[in-house]
Formats: structure tokens, sequence, C-alpha cells
């Protein structure tokens, strides 16, 4: 029986089972008015009966359980009329409204079992069995299904084979949590342990070292108190044999020990798995959803859904639902082009909108895909210029990725679909803050006429939080690796003050630098080293880098919120515990901002009248493919108060430097697409950029290519290999002179974290 | 403070002994039920003054290994315990009370209450005892103590060890 396909049957049981329900419940009304009609009586009992064994072919013991107790009251009933009171009565009642509930649960797909030990407890009560064996033997009549007979009885055996796909069971959080506290407390004792196990080892070391003692003293002859030879055999033997024991019990120990790290590693994981959920119970809300939207807005659409069983942690699915609708609804609304539209496109009448979810690493992505008309840049352009975010010019040289960032940002589109139809990314920043606020990040790609994608990336799980430890103060901090841009080694003693505070340079960007001692008035370090490190983290509204005494490994931690008093404090965002045992607090990038905000604007309280008046600074265009090369000139560049940006090829440099004035190339050889050569000579053979000095930086050092450099008309030629800064720097000047105030420090190998992307 | 020629606590009275006593304690509750009403407390030093809390509101009492300190948090909050993999808001009982501000020593101890919504503990000195009192015993807290102070405190005992202040757990612990 258990080998039938159940599920293809559901639709017909639960039509079936909803008559009988009705005819149940018909029956015992004429039973209650006029008790002990017979034929009511018998109707009763059939309708039990067959109930039972639809649902015993179903598998739903449930169901065919609470039909079988019926049935065996109303045999007892037949005899003993008197069994079936009013008390009974508002129990049947009760039972039939069970069942009812159970069907309904059944239409709508629902198949774990509902708990019915109590109902059946009661009604079997009402009707004890004279045999004495409660539901022991089904008395059906004549003609009962054999297998639905023969299978009742371990319906009624406590735990026998579970029903349904799978069972279920409500457990309050807080009992997880309990659960997951003393996970981590496994792992600090299984610490002691290999504790232990050391202090084992050296006494087995020592009780070797008196073995062999005790063994020279024995071939010694009349070394020994002078007595005979033998007791210090027998205690050599003894020796020998606790010695043996011992190493057997260390590696027993040892053995014991990985064992138990490896059971508290796999119990951590499976408290954590035990909040999470599939994503279908998001996901399968989403035909019906789209079907509405597809109708209301004159659109065919075919969704399709991939992924459904892919686990999050619940939180997470709850807060996603809601930005994903929203998607959809954008993807619908903005995205598919109306039937008519998509034929003239060559394209399919009905649009597809594909939503799939996947597991990489620790991160889930949710995407959301559609195959409408895109975002077009040209209309991103125009909505930005009208918005007065950049000049025609200047919106001119942002990239298509660049422009389409921009539809994160609060009120762009809300203010553009007021006068354009295709308003694309109406509460886009609302997606995108719910994202990050779980710690993830919206990326979004669209290519006009081919679609739009927007994938949401983000952690599988709230309480495991990837973290920066950092150092300051003698105390270690985390940081949210998701906030964290970058890591830079500054030279300590050649920060730029500037009137606002210190500043660090990265990617063009001036960022304030701070602190972390500081923000957090903790006593400042005592010996500062020459080198110093910072972080620039992300924090929603800018960016700002902190100094920090180290940084120590990334670390994947289980999150914990402060409570008590602690609950009011805004700098940090939790706790977590190491696998020391310590506890590490977590920080609130958010907050450490606004800390830093706060004790910088103390510093630009200075008079107008101080500051210098600006001075365009030499701009310096890096052509390099490498981005760590690339970003090492540029470091240097922008310590030395130059203003630079990169290229990264020789195609992408004549672009840029056609459409923004440029006082110096410094460019790399070996590069995709066109190389330091040809732009070199391109550049000499362009009349408005034929003055621009050219350095060539490359690591090639044949005379040939010398020669070669100079012939294209090079000015300069540096050697990658025995690259230092001061040479560079030294050409630089003699070609263009001094750069502005020394701005900012030189940075040496940056690097990035994790998998934030480029800053 | 009143504290008379109180004896101080034996150092071997560790956390192991007082939970072994309050356990006997228990037992020899539960076999003489409610006898005279008396309701036990756990004693408690803060330098050489002895507070008490009831037994009720007592979770554990713990040695804590190593407090963090929380940069920027209110100053009634020692900072936070690892008890057992969870972690314990410590509160500074002496701030809380006014009394001379003392970093947490060594041998410092964790009393860990129970039945806030929030796990919580406060930081003592060492435990003085078990006692058993009788609410018929329990005076005002004395006139000369600060009115801040008082509030702390549902009144006051005596006992062996001197005076002792009954605390009121939910006025310390909304700092």
């Amino acid at each position: 029986m258990s080998s039938l396909d159940a599920s293809a049957f559901v639709g017909k049981f639960v039509e079936e089972a909803r008559d009988r329900v009705k005819s149940l419940s018909g029956a015992l009304l004429r039973l209650e008015q006029a008790p002990g009609t017979d034929d009511a009586m018998a109707e009763v009992f059939r309708q039990a009966h067959s109930l039972k064994g639809s649902a015993l072919m179903l598998g739903l013991t449930d169901m065919s359980q609470v039909a079988h107790q019926l049935e065996d009251l109303f045999v007892v009933a037949k005899r003993d009329p008197g069994v079936l009171d009013a008390r009974a009565f508002d129990l049947l009642f009760g039972a039939l409204d069970v069942l009812s509930t159970r069907v309904e649960q059944l239409a709508r797909g629902r198949l774990e079992p509902m708990d019915i030990a109590e109902l059946c407890q009661r009604l079997a009560a009402l009707a004890p069995t004279p045999e004495g064996q409660a539901g022991g033997v089904v008395k059906g009549p004549a003609g009962a299904p054999a297998e639905a007979a023969a299978s009742s009885p371990s319906d009624f055996a406590p735990g026998g084979r579970p029903p349904g796909p799978r069972q279920s069971l409500r457990v309050p959080v807080e009992k997880l949590d309990g659960l997951a506290n003393l996970a981590p407390e496994m792992v600090i004792q299984s610490l002691k342990a290999s504790e232990r196990h050391d202090e084992l080892r050296r006494v087995e070391v020592a009780l070797s070292h008196l073995k062999d003692r005790v063994r020279e003293a024995r071939l010694t002859p009349g070394a020994a108190t002078g007595g005979p030879a033998t007791p210090l055999g027998e205690y050599a033997d003894a020796l020998d044999s606790i010695s043996r024991r011992m190493r057997d019990l260390l590696a027993n120990f040892s053995d014991d020990r990985v064992r138990l790290n490896l059971i508290t590693e796999e119990l951590r994981q499976n408290v954590i798995e035990l909040t999470m959920l599939p994503l279908s119970t998001v996901f399968d809300a989403f035909p019906r959803a789209v079907r509405d939207l597809a109708r209301s807005f004159d659109k065919d659409v075919d969704l399709t859904i991939r992924g459904r069983e892919t686990e999050l942690e619940k939180k997470i699915i709850e807060q996603v639902a809601d930005p994903l609708i929203h998607l959809i609804r954008n993807a619908i609304d903005h995205g598919i082009e109306p039937p008519g539209e998509r034929i003239r496109r060559g394209k399919p009448a009905a649009g597809e909108i594909v939503i799939s979810a996947e597991q990489q690493g620790n991160r889930i992505l949710v995407i959301v895909r559609d195959d409408g008309r895109g975002i077009d840049p040209v209309e991103l352009r125009a909505a930005a210029a009208r918005h007065g975010i950049g000049s025609a010019a200047e919106l001119e040289r942002w990239t298509s990725a660049e422009l389409l960032e921009l539809i994160f940002e609060p009120g762009f589109s809300t203010r553009r679909s007021a006068t354009d139809v295709s308003g694309r990314g109406v509460g886009m920043d609302v997606v995108k803050s719910v994202v990050v606020r779980l710690g993830g990040a919206v990326r979004v790609q669209s290519e006009p006429d081919q679609g739009t994608t927007v994938v949401l990336d983000l952690p599988l799980s709230l309480a495991l939080l990837r973290v920066v430890l950092v150092e300051a103060s003698d105390e270690l901090f985390a940081i949210p690796t998701s906030a964290v841009r970058r890591i830079l080694q500054l030279a300590a003693h050649r920060i730029p003050q500037l009137q606002q505070g210190p500043v660090i340079e990265v990617a063009g960007e001036s960022i304030p630098l701070a602190t972390l001692s500081g923000l957090l008035q903790l006593p400042p370090t005592a010996a500062p080293g020459l080198r110093q490190t910072a972080l620039v983290a992300e924090a929603g509204v800018g960016r700002f880098g902190f100094l920090v005494d180290a940084v120590h490994e990334e670390q994947e931690l289980v999150f914990k919120e402060l409570r008590g008093p602690l609950r009011s404090q805004r700098t940090f965002a939790g706790a977590a515990i190491l696998g020391t045992g310590d506890i590490v607090p977590i920080l609130d990038v958010q907050a450490l901002f606004a800390l830093a905000v706060r004790s910088t604007a103390v510093q630009t309280t200075v008079p107008a009248a101080q500051k210098r008046a600006p001075v365009r600074p030499h701009r310096v265009l890096v052509v390099e493919d490498s981005l760590v090369a690339g970003e090492l000139q540029r470091n240097i560049l922008l310590a030395a108060g130059y203003e630079t940006d990169i290229a990264h090829d020789g195609a992408e440099a004549l672009d840029v430097l056609r459409q923004q004035e440029w006082d110096l190339v410094i460019a790399d050889v070996d590069m995709p697409h066109m190389d330091g050569f040809e732009l070199t000579a391109r550049l000499r053979a362009d009349e408005r950029l034929r003055d621009i000095p050219v350095i060539i930086v490359t690591a090639r050092d044949s005379i040939d290519d010398r020669r070669r450099g100079f012939e294209v008309g090079a000015d300069a030629y540096v050697n990658k290999r025995e690259f230092d800064q001061i040479a560079l720097l030294e050409t630089v000047r003699r070609l263009i002179g001094r750069g502005a105030e020394p701005s900012v420090p030189p940075l040496e190998s940056p690097r990035q974290v994790g998998r934030t992307g480029h800053a | 403070m009143a504290h008379d020629e109180a004896e101080p606590p034996a150092p071997e009275s560790g956390p192991d002994e007082i939970l072994e006593a309050m356990e006997r304690q228990r037992e020899a509750g539960a076999a003489v039920p409610a006898e005279q009403e008396r309701v036990p407390y756990l004693g408690f030093f803060l330098g050489p003054e002895v507070y008490g809390l009831p037994l009720l509101q007592l979770r554990e009492v713990a040695h804590f290994t190593r407090l963090r300190r929380v940069p920027g948090a209110p100053p009634g909050v020692a900072g936070l315990v690892n008890l057992r993999g969870e972690i314990i808001c410590a509160l500074d009982v002496r701030t809380i009370l006014g009394l001379t501000a003392q970093a947490p020593t060594e041998s410092a101890i964790l009393v860990a209450l129970r039945g806030f919504a929030d796990p919580l503990g406060l930081v003592v000195d060492s435990i003085a005892d078990i006692y058993s009192i009788d609410p018929g015993q329990i005076g005002p807290p004395p006139a000369t103590w600060p009115a801040e102070r008082a509030a702390c405190f549902v009144g006051t005992v005596r006992v062996r060890e001197g005076l002792m202040g009954l605390l009121d757990l939910d006025r310390v612990v909304k700092i």
C-alpha cells in the first residue's frame, strides 16, 4: 500500500471525504434529536468505516484513527445507546470538525498529520471495548478491505510508522537558543580536554623515564639496596605494563578527543540548521502573485522557479519576501513589454520571469531575471541629469554599471516615474536597505531589450556572521566582513592632517580617518608601530577609515544580541564567543560612522579664512591592466599630491584622455587591446594630445624595448623591477613639476577582503 | 555602615560550597514546610558590607574567568561574562549603589540572576552565606543612607556579619 503514489489521489479523496464528513454530521444531528435511530446509527458506522479505509490507503493515519474511533464507538453504541450522552455528542461533533479541518488542509496541499492523540483518547474513553483491547481488533463488517483491517492495529501503537512525507514539531525559539549556547561550551570543553591530553603525555614521558631508570638499576649488579634483584625485576615489569596501558590510554583519549571535536562541530551546524526553512515557503506564493500581477498589467508572463528547496534562516526568509514581490512587480510592470510590442520586437508574446536560488559557500543568491525591455543607460543618464546628479559631460563618462547603481538611490526613480511610464526601480532603495540590513547586497545587470537581472546576495544565516577581528587598545573587536571594503597598511608618520581631520585617499575618494580606540574612547595604544593598519568600511551613507592596532583573522561567529541595559547602546550590534571562550563585541559600522562624523565635526569648525585656496593639482593617468600595480602607482601619486585615475588598457586610456584634461600619462607596456607603445604612438599622432608627457613603466628591460619606447615618443622609461617610488616621483616631477600639498599617505599592498567588490 | 565585628568570610567558601549549602537549604526547606514563613536569602560581600538577595532570584553563583568590558556602556554595566556559552550582562552593583568604584578583583564572583527577561548578573566580591530571614525582622534602610541608594533596597536585616541590605533587584537592574 505504501508504494502507492498517494498524492495523485489526494484531490479525489478530498472530495469524497468532504461528502462523508457532511453525511456523518447529518446522521449525528438526527441521532442527537432522536437517540437510538437505527438507520442514522448505521449511516455513521458506514461513513466512518469507508472514510477510515480511504484514509488508510492514502497513508493518512491521523484521519483513519479518528474514523476508526468513531466506528468503534458506534459498535458499542449499537448495543448500548446509553454511551451516546450529551457529552459524547459534543465530542463527536468536535471530532467531525477535526476531520473537516484536516480535509481542508489536504486541499491546500498540507500533508503533515495532525496531532489527534488526545481526541482519540477521549473517544476511546467513551467506548471501552468489552474485550479490554482498546482498538485492538477491528470489528468491521464483512468485506472490509483486508489491508486496512490488518494495518489498523499498528496505527494505534505509539511511535508507529510515521505517516505522510515528514513530521514536524513546533519548538519555542528560546529552547533552540539554549541548545545553540551549549555547542560553543562543548568546544571550550574539548579545548580543555586537549590540555589534559598534553598533561597526560608529559606524565607518560615521566613514566617512561622512570621505567628506563629501573631497568638500568636492575642491570647494574649490586646497585640495588643490596637485596635480591627479583623485586626490582617485578617493579620493572609492572612499570612496563603501566607504561603500555598509559600509551594505549593516550591513544584512545586522543581518538576520543578528535571524535568529540567532530561531533561538536556537527552539533553546532545542526543547531543552526534547525532555524532554517526552505525558500519554497515564500517562492510558492509567487505563481499566484505573478498571475494576478500579469493580469492587472495586461501582460503575458511565464514564471519559472528554481531552487525552492534552498534553505535559509527563517528570519531572513521572512524579511526577504516583500523585496522579492517588489522585484517581481517591477519586472512585470516595467520590464516585460505588452504582448503586441514583444511580437514586434521578435520576442515570444509571453514574457519570461525566472526566480532562482542557489547556495554559494555561506551565501545564498536569489536571482530575479526577466527578458523584458531592460533598463536603458541613455534614459538613466537623462534622468540623472534631470536630478542634477551630474553634468551631461560627466554622466557621459559613467559606465552602464555605475548608471544602474542609480536606481538604488532614494527618490531617484520615484520622481522620475511621475513623468515617465518606464520609471524602473521604484522603491529599489527600500529593497536595497532591507537586504543590506540583513548583511547582504543587491546587484543589478541589464541590457536594453534583453532584460534585467537582480541578484540578492544574502547570508545563509543571521546567526552566523563573518567578521574581521581587529585589535585596538589591547582588546579584540569584530567588524562584519560585509562592511569592510579594504584593509590598508599606512606609514604612521605620514598620515596627512587636513583641516577636517586625517584622511586617506582610496580609489580617488578622500575618506575620513579616525582611530578605533579614539572613537570608542579607549586609552590609546602606548606605542603605535611605524606602520598602521586602516580598515575602510562602508556604512550605507558613506565610507570611512579607521585605524586599528592590528588586524587578526577573518572568522565565522555565532551572533548574539546584547541585552539588558546594553540594549540601548548603538556602538555594538552584538557580541560573539570566540573559540577560546572570550567574548568579542561586534561593531555596528553605521554607529561607528556616526561617531566618526561627530568627532571630525569638532574639527571642521576651523575658520574658513585659514583654509588654503584650492590649487588644481596635476592630473596623472595611470594606464595599467594589473590591479595591484595600478593601485600601487596610484597610491604613490596620490600621496605625492597628484590627482590620478587608472585606465585598464591603451584603448580605454585614449577615451579618457580625449574626454578629460590630463597632465601626464604613465603607461604599462603589456596590456590587452592596445599596448603602451601603441598608446604613446597614437598620442603623438593626436593633435590635441601630442604634448602630454608619457612615462613608460614596464618589466621589460631590453635595450630594444627602451629604444622603441623613445622612438614612439615616450619621455621617460622606468623599470618595474627596480621600481621604487622615489625614482618614479622624481621622473614625474621632472616632467610636470611637484604635486599639490601632500594629502595622502603612501599606501602599500592594498588588498581586498572577503567577497567585497571593487571599492 | 554597620558591619560590627563581622567575621570575614572564610576564603574557602567558594561557589561550590555555597551551592551545596543552597541545595541543603532547599532540601531542608522542602522537608519542613513553611514552618515560620522564613525566606532564604543569599548574602554577599561588597568590601566589608554584606548585601542580600532572595534565593528565588538566584540562578547561579560562578567564578568568572574573564570580564569583557563594553566601551560606551552605561556606568552600571561591568561588562560581559561568558557563562557556559551564554553571554551575561554583568552589573556593577557598587556603581549602581553609589559605593566607591573599584575594579573587580581576581576572585570576584558573578551572581547570575533569574526571573528577568535578559540574562543578567551581579559582580560581587565574595559570597557570605545563606540566611533564612523572617520577613517580620526586615526593617527600613537606615535614615543615614542617601535616598537614591535607599531606593535600591527593600529593607535591612541584622545578621551575624552586620546589617544586611536586602536588594530590590527590580530597581537595581533598571539602570
